[in-house]
């Protein structure tokens, strides 16, 4: 991994935990989104998407400190799905054993605080322009920051209303692969673990399932990973339908474990 | 004069005592009425399958670690709710799909026990039929 350039990308290094901890205050009162305790034993470097505005956004990076595969981890890009963002915080407080891992929990964090799917630029997931410059400066900025990581992977976390093939245009309990490298059969063989693991036999519908390939034919941020950094990586999607946020959270966060153990990341304290 | 023995000969031959007899049968019947129409809505079958139902699912969507296969008609009535009104009213939200499922719930209850009790009347007959 290139990790000055995943620094250089943000602003703000070191300190930003501080920085982040008034993240969240609202006009409201409503604390907000608050950044994740770094964990003791593994290296927690932070930085900034869009420092010194108001859509300023912290991102994580924890690792083995010894190089290794590194993954991209965003949360947060609808404000209002929430199992993906809080996915994310939790993850962003693994001790992560083998590889790094670089999280973005809160990305459109104007969206999140006001826990609505899109921020004042509009939907964040549909400014990824394919072969050029996203097209506002969030995007841009996250995309620097994804580009600049130069991940084994990318995981975008996100929450549908309905399930996929079961309720129309809906496309929860899925796991949408990229065309690159082994995305397709790590999102298969991880549906099947997780299935195995924490889906009830009678829960049929919630069964995860391999969703289309993304081959870079919409603006949305995995497509772009797919057809201009031709990196592995899976689109997640969980369901509101029947499931707790806390099952939502814990589920998204097995799914994004499993995927990142696929590429040699491991974290201390497997859930399965 | 009215005698005891007028008494009882007037409610045999169907005097006034016999009007209060009958209202009294009347009374018993309806009471019998009513009570057998409370087992058809809410008689201990229906209340049965209705928490049978209800229950299981209930404690499954407050944490899925709690979903036992006992849930699984409640879920497969949950969902088959879901894809006909997703397909109906698209913009309806899933959560609001709980008072129809109840409503649901009741209606299939009801059906069942009412299943159930027939059922049972019908084995009943037979084991009559068969002792004449």
């Amino acid at each position: 991994m290139k990790r000055r350039a995943v620094l250089a990308a943000g602003a703000t290094v070191a300190g930003s935990v501080a920085a982040g901890a008034t993240l969240g205050a609202t006009a409201d009162g409503d604390p907000g989104p608050r950044p994740p305790s770094p964990a003791a034993e593994t290296a927690v470097e932070t930085g900034a998407l869009r420092p010194g505005t108001r859509r300023e956004t912290p991102y994580f990076e924890v690792g083995s400190g010894d190089g290794g595969p590194t993954a991209v981890v965003v949360g947060g890009v609808h404000g209002n799905e929430v199992s993906g963002y809080r996915a994310a915080e939790r993850i962003a407080e693994w001790e992560v054993t083998d590889g790094s891992v670089v999280v973005v929990p809160w990305a459109n964090v104007v969206a999140v605080r006001r826990n609505e799917r899109e921020g004042p630029d509009g939907d964040l997931n549909r400014q990824f322009s394919i072969g050029g410059e996203p097209e506002t400066p969030l995007a841009r900025s996250l995309w620097a920051l994804v580009a600049a990581a130069d991940p084994d992977v990318v995981v975008d976390l996100h929450r549908s209303r309905g399930i996929y093939g079961t309720h129309g245009r809906w496309v929860g309990q899925a796991l949408f692969p990229t065309a690159a490298g082994d995305a397709t059969s790590d999102a298969d063989a991880v549906a099947d673990r997780v299935n195995e693991a924490v889906v009830p036999a009678s829960m049929w519908a919630h069964r995860f399932r391999r969703g289309n390939t993304l081959r870079g034919t919409s603006p949305l941020l995995m497509h772009k990973v797919s057809a201009d950094l031709d990196t592995a990586g899976v689109l997640v999607e969980l369901t509101e339908v029947y499931l707790d946020v806390d099952t939502q959270v814990r589920w998204t966060e097995l799914i994004a474990e499993r995927l990142l153990s696929r590429h040699g990341i491991e974290r201390r304290g497997s859930a399965i | 004069m009215t005698t005891g023995g007028d008494d009882v000969a007037s409610e045999s031959d169907g005097g006034p005592g016999a009007d209060r007899g009958d209202a009294i049968a009347d009374r018993g019947d309806a009471i019998a009425d009513r009570g057998a129409w409370w087992v058809v809505v809410a008689g201990p079958g229906v209340v049965c399958l209705f928490s049978l139902l209800t229950v299981p699912l209930v404690l499954g969507t407050l944490d899925a670690r709690l979903h036992s296969p006992l849930a699984a008609p409640g879920y497969a009535l949950f969902v088959a709710l879901t894809v006909v009104g997703e397909r109906v009213v698209p913009q309806f939200a899933f959560r609001l799909y709980w008072p129809p499922f109840l409503f649901c719930s009741y209606g299939v209850a009801v059906a069942g026990a009412g299943v159930g009790r027939a059922c049972l009347c019908g084995s009943e007959r037979l084991r009559g039929t068969a002792r004449e």
